[in-house]
């Protein structure tokens, strides 16, 4: 017998969901490179015989994507080192912008009470550049850093800026180092979710629960192989009271890859990678973004 | 007559959506979801030209749910969206997931062996005969059947209904 609550179920859990992350034309690319790959690899292992099977498979190797021939430097200007002091001195001075009346709204997805920060957002923005330009580059001896060219114009690489029309903050940059070239991004929210919530939607494999510094309910969301030559992206975020801090790093220059459609995010597959390992560790990044400092309620 | 790339566009224009929300109902997870998809037609792609237009459909669902079986075994981490700065999509996102989801049902979902979710989920959402899901799953009939029984059985739990609906 065919169970009608069953089936009514699975489809109201199936309905919605985030836009969808992949198109035709990637999809599209990706099979003619994978046919490709299977072609030359066919080619050459029918042509220099089993006895040369090491050789050939260094040839095949060297086609495959991977940090072995060396990235792309990213463009733009570099910064060797970053100055926080013109952001902290603004943070120092009296808030003298626009604040946000004490508001709340909830969350239609969860009930969730989402407080709005009574801070104004320049204010906001200057205090949390002052931290992350702070921090960030201590942790990273050596880097050059580059604008994220999605970035609001005339923004230093790290800045913090408002994004979107909720009070949310973004940061980003592009990093260069001995390793090679990578991409790291911070955001500051307000708490949309409960820690307790955050902990039940957080389903390995793919996520996993910690606990910060300090008690905190951490997810961490690894994305991409870990073998050498692959794309990796870690998505971490710390719930402290009332704000959610995020912070990502990918193990590619993602400036480099333009968005299948304006507006739209790219594509892990379509990304190259271009260090063997991620500009921040997760436990760094943890630790970066578990700091008091990066609370939207000072 | 071959089919084309043109062919092949229309034809994820027309399958990935529902192909996407199979691949959700196996995994729980949007992004793997999409993952998921995405290397089905990677693969689909590679046979493109030879696969019979009449089984093409099935071919497709097999592929996924090998893929997702496969992608488990092997513990490979999902494709996810590299969007590092944007915080605001973030949140959209996370508000996204959830909607319309009934979350008890999910995690009972989740909570089920793998090949049996399989089998659930091909039996009631994708509305497959049990001889279909069992060519599919390589599974004798019998065993579907009383898989997709015990699945349904926690699946009813989960929604609070008494569990006594039998395939």
């Amino acid at each position: 017998m065919h169970d009608t609550l069953v089936s009514d179920a699975l489809r109201s859990y199936v309905s919605g969901g985030p836009p969808m992350t992949i198109d035709s034309a990637g999809v599209l690319a990706a099979g003619r490179r994978v046919r490709t790959r299977r072609r030359v690899g066919v080619a050459a292992g029918a042509a220099a015989g089993v006895a040369a099977l090491a050789a050939v498979s260094v040839v095949v190797a060297g086609l495959l994507p991977g940090p072995v021939s060396a990235p792309a430097p990213p463009a733009g200007p570099g910064w060797a080192s970053l100055d926080p002091a013109p952001f902290c001195a603004a943070a120092a001075a009296p808030a003298t912008g626009p604040g946000t009346a004490p508001t709340s709204t909830v969350n239609e997805k969860n009930g969730h009470v989402i407080e709005s920060p009574t801070e104004p957002a320049d204010h906001a923005a200057a205090r949390l550049s002052c931290y992350l330009l702070g921090e960030v580059p201590r942790r990273l001896p050596g880097a050059t850093f580059y604008r994220d060219p999605d970035s609001p114009g005339g923004t230093v690489p790290l800045q913090v800026y408002r994004a979107g029309v909720e009070p949310s903050f973004s940061s980003s940059a592009i990093v260069a180092d001995a390793r090679g070239v990578g991409t790291i991004g911070f955001g500051v929210l307000p708490a949309y979710e409960s820690p307790a919530d955050a902990t039940a939607g957080c389903q390995p494999p793919a996520c996993t629960v910690r606990t910060g510094p300090r008690g905190e309910v951490v997810t961490v969301v690894v994305a991409g192989l870990t073998r050498n030559g692959q794309v990796q992206l870690v998505n971490v975020r710390v719930y402290l009271a009332r704000t959610i801090t995020f912070a990502s790093a990918v193990n590619a220059n993602t400036a480099a890859t333009a968005p299948a459609a304006p507006g739209e995010a790219r594509v892990l597959n379509d990304l190259r990678a271009g260090r063997p390992d991620l500009p921040l560790s997760i436990d760094t990044l943890i630790e970066l973004i578990a700091a008091p400092a990066l609370t939207l309620f000072p | 007559m071959a089919r084309t790339d043109a062919d092949f566009t229309d034809y994820f224009a027309a399958r990935a959506a529902p192909l996407r929300r199979f691949a959700f109902a196996l995994c729980g997870d949007w992004h793997t979801a999409d993952d998921l998809v995405q290397a089905t037609f990677v693969k689909l792609y590679q046979h493109w030209r030879r696969v019979e237009p009449e089984s093409l459909d099935a071919y497709v669902r097999r592929i996924l749910v090998n893929t997702f079986l496969s992608h488990r075994r092997d513990r490979r981490r999902e494709t996810l969206v590299a969007d590092p700065p944007d915080a605001a999509s973030d949140v959209n996102r996370d508000q996204a997931v959830g909607q319309g989801v009934d979350q008890e049902l999910g995690r009972a979902l989740q909570r089920l062996p793998e090949r049996q979710r399989a089998a659930v989920v091909l039996r009631h959402l994708e509305d497959m005969s049990i001889t279909e899901v069992a060519d599919l799953l390589g599974m004798a009939e019998g065993t579907v059947k009383s898989q997709t029984a015990r699945g349904v059985d926690a699946l009813r739990r989960a929604l609070g209904a008494p569990t006594t609906m039998k395939e």
